[in-house]
C-alpha cells in the first residue's frame, strides 16, 4: 500500500513558540538554518527504506527548505514520489506553524484522492504488515488514554476557546488516536477531519492554550471517528496512558501508574507485527545525553546492516562510524 | 484548497548551476527536482543536458568549444567561470551555486538587503598549508588525486590565498553572488592570462580581488554563508582545523545570520 512521510519546515523557523514537550531538542538547537538532530534524519532514513522494503511505496511531502536540506544526505533517493509544491503552498498561509505544527500533515492527508498509510518519520514498521490490520474505514496505531497537560474538559474550552464553539458531543474522557500510522480507506473520514482541522486552526489571531493544538490532530480525530461510527482498526490493542508515572512491573505492586494497558480480550495476535515508534522517547534523549547518543548510534548501526551505508555519508556522522567501527574491528 | 498553488520558493535573483562531465559523485548531489523555479543549469554534453530534463531543469546547452589546455581535469574549473560569464551576460545579476551548496532557510527580505551590501560576493574557506599531506589524512585513498591534482593544488594554492598561521585562505566558488556583468569575463581574463590550473576559479578571484584578507572579507564576503560549513569542521583533520579557523575568524570580522550551507 503506498504511503506518505510529511515534513513541513516551517514550524523549525518559529521554535521559539513551538507546542509540544518532545520539541526541547528541536528549541534548542542553535542553527539559523534549517536543521535536524542526527537521530530524527536516521529515523526517518529507516522509516522509509523499512516500508519500501516490505510495504509499497512511499512519497515525500516537504517544501524547498526541506528538500535541499534532505539533499545532503541523498534522503530523496530513498522514496518513489516528492513534492514540495504542496507546502511551500500551504506555508504562504497564516496558519501559526508554531502552534499548530502538525497542519502541514494534516493538509497532506487531505490532499489525498484514495486509500493510502500516513506514517510519521519517528515511526519504522519492520514487518510486513498483515491485511487485517489495513482493512476497516481507519486504522491507527493506539488508542491513548486522555490524562492530564494535553486534555481538557468543556469548561476548559469555554474558558480559553474563543473562535470556535465546543464541539457538539464530544466527548473529553474517551481515548484518543496516536496518529502515527494512519490506514484511510473511508475517505470520507478525511474529508470530516480537515474540515474540522481546518476550522479548529483558524484562529483568527486569538491564543490558545497548550492542549489545543494535539486536539487539533488527535482529539478531533476521535471524535469524527465517534459521530460517523466509523470501524477503527489499530497496529496494536495496547492503549497509552499519558502522564504516567513510568511504573513497571516492579512498581505494580504499589500501583505506580504504567504507560501500557491492555483492554480485555485484545488480539495478541496484533503482537507479532513488529514497530517502533520513537516519539515519547525524544523527551528523555532531552534529558539523556547518553541514551540519545546510544539510540542514535543504535539507528546508524541499523542502516548500514540494512546496506544503506551510502547514505551514511555526509561529514556528520564522522563519530557514527568511528563508534561503528570500533564495534566491528 | 485556493490557497494551496504552486507558489515554490521562487527566489528573486536567477540560480545558475554548472554541470559536465559524467561525475557519479556529483550526479548524486543532483535532487531528483528542481527546488526552486528560477533556477538554470549550464550544462555540457547533450546526454548531460538530457538528464537534468528528465529531472525537470531548464537548461542552457554549453558550446563545446572549450580551449585545449582547460579540457583535462585540472582544467575543469574554467567551465564555471564560462557558465557565470554566459549567465551574467544573459540575466545580469546571478547567484552561481554548486550542487552541494544548500539554501536552508526562505531567501526573506533581510538576505536581499545583505546581497545589496555588496555588488559581488564570494564566500572564504580556509586549507591546511600542506595541502597535500592534510587531504591524503583526511580524503579515501584516490579520492580527486586524478592527474596529479593533489600536487597541482600543492603548487597554486600558497600562490593564490592568504595565509592565516599555517593555513591558506581562499574564494570558494561555491556561491557567487553578481551583479557586475563584466565579473565572468574578467575572471576568464585573468584565468588564461596566469595559465591557472586546479582550483583555478577561485585563484581567479583571488587575482581579482588584489587587495588584503581584510578588505576581501568587507568587499566580497557575503553575511550569509561560511565557504564551507561547520558540518565539515567536527574532526581533528588539519583540514577541517582550517576551515573552522576561518570560520571563526569570519565571525570575528562580520555578523553573519547564515541562510545557505556549503559541505
Amino acid at each position: 500500500m503506498r504511503a506518505i512521510h510529511v515534513n513541513w519546515t516551517k514550524p523549525f523557523f518559529h521554535r521559539d513558540r513551538l507546542r509540544g514537550h518532545g520539541f526541547n531538542t528541536t528549541r534548542e538547537l542553535k542553527s539559523e538554518t534549517y536543521d535536524q538532530p542526527d537521530y530524527q534524519i536516521l529515523y526517518t532514513m529507516l522509516s522509509s527504506v523499512y516500508w519500501k522494503e516490505l510495504n509499497g511505496p512511499i512519497k515525500l511531502y516537504t517544501d524547498s527548505v526541506g528538500l535541499a536540506f534532505y539533499q545532503q544526505f541523498r534522503i530523496p533517493e530513498l522514496y518513489d514520489e516528492i513534492d514540495i509544491n504542496f507546502l511551500n503552498g500551504y506555508s504562504k498561509t497564516d496558519v501559526d506553524p508554531a502552534h499548530f505544527w502538525t497542519s502541514g500533515k494534516i493538509k497532506c492527508l487531505a490532499n489525498q484522492a484514495s486509500p493510502f498509510v500516513f506514517l510519521d518519520q519517528d515511526m519504522i514498521i519492520r514487518s510486513k504488515l498483515p491485511d487485517s490490520v489495513l482493512k476497516s474505514d481507519l486504522t491507527v496505531t493506539h488508542w491513548e488514554i486522555p490524562r492530564g497537560y494535553y486534555y481538557f474538559n468543556e469548561d476548559d474550552w469555554k474558558k480559553d476557546i474563543s473562535h470556535i464553539e465546543f464541539p457538539e458531543g464530544y466527548q473529553c474522557f474517551d481515548w484518543s488516536p496516536n496518529t502515527s500510522f494512519l490506514v484511510f480507506n473511508n475517505m470520507k473520514i478525511l474529508r470530516e477531519y480537515h474540515d474540522w482541522h481546518r476550522k479548529l486552526v483558524n484562529t483568527n489571531g486569538a491564543d490558545t492554550p497548550e492542549w489545543f493544538w494535539l486536539l487539533t490532530d488527535q482529539g478531533i480525530l476521535g471524535h469524527v471517528i465517534r459521530q460517523g461510527d466509523y470501524k477503527t482498526n489499530t497496529l496494536t490493542d495496547k492503549i497509552y496512558l499519558a502522564d504516567s508515572n513510568y511504573g513497571n512491573e516492579t512498581t505494580r505492586y504499589k500501583g505506580r501508574a504504567e504507560n501500557w494497558y491492555y483492554p480485555m480480550n485484545p488480539d495478541y495476535s496484533k503482537e507479532s507485527i513488529e514497530w517502533e515508534h520513537v516519539w515519547i522517547d525524544k523527551i528523555h534523549y532531552g534529558w539523556l545525553p547518553d541514551y540519545k547518543q546510544k539510540q542514535t548510534q543504535r539507528f546508524f548501526d541499523e542502516l548500514i546492516h540494512l546496506g544503506y551505508s551510502e547514505y551514511l555519508q555526509h561529514a556528520r556522522f564522522a563519530k557514527y562510524w568511528d563508534e561503528y567501527r570500533s564495534k566491528n574491528s | 484548497m485556493q490557497d494551496l498553488q504552486n507558489t515554490g520558493m521562487n527566489t528573486e535573483v536567477k540560480i545558475v548551476r554548472a554541470y559536465w562531465g559524467g561525475n557519479d559523485k556529483l550526479k548524486k548531489e543532483i535532487p531528483p527536482i528542481p527546488i526552486y523555479p528560477n533556477q538554470i543549469v549550464f550544462v555540457w554534453g547533450s546526454t548531460n543536458e538530457s538528464f537534468l530534463r528528465s529531472r525537470g531543469f531548464d537548461t542552457f546547452l554549453m558550446p563545446d568549444d572549450i580551449p585545449e589546455i582547460y579540457r583535462s581535469y585540472n582544467g575543469q574549473f574554467y567551465r564555471k567561470l564560462l557558465a557565470l560569464d554566459t549567465a551574467l551576460s544573459m540575466f545580469g545579476e546571478v547567484i552561481l551555486l554548486d550542487w552541494d551548496c544548500y539554501i536552508l532557510r526562505e531567501f526573506d527580505d533581510d538576505f536581499y538587503e545583505f546581497l545589496r551590501e555588496k555588488p559581488i560576493q564570494c564566500p572564504l574557506y580556509g586549507q591546511y598549508e600542506k595541502i597535500d599531506e592534510s587531504w591524503r589524512e583526511a580524503l579515501q585513498p584516490g579520492n580527486l588525486n586524478k592527474e596529479g591534482w593533489y600536487s597541482i593544488c600543492n603548487d597554486t594554492f600558497p600562490k593564490y590565498t592568504w595565509k592565516l598561521g599555517t593555513t591558506l585562505v581562499s574564494p570558494n566558488f561555491c556561491f557567487v553572488y553578481s551583479r557586475d556583468r563584466s565579473l565572468g569575463k574578467n575572471l576568464i581574463d585573468i584565468a588564461n592570462k596566469h595559465g591557472l590550473a586546479g582550483c583555478i576559479e577561485e585563484h581567479a578571484m583571488y587575482l581579482y580581488a588584489n587587495c588584503s584578507l581584510d578588505d576581501y572579507i568587507k568587499k566580497y564576503q557575503p553575511r550569509f554563508l561560511y565557504g564551507v560549513s561547520n558540518d565539515e569542521s567536527g574532526s581533528d583533520f588539519l583540514v577541517n582545523k582550517s576551515k573552522k579557523l576561518v570560520n571563526e575568524y569570519l565571525e570575528n570580522s562580520i555578523k553573519m545570520t547564515h541562510y545557505l550551507k556549503h559541505i
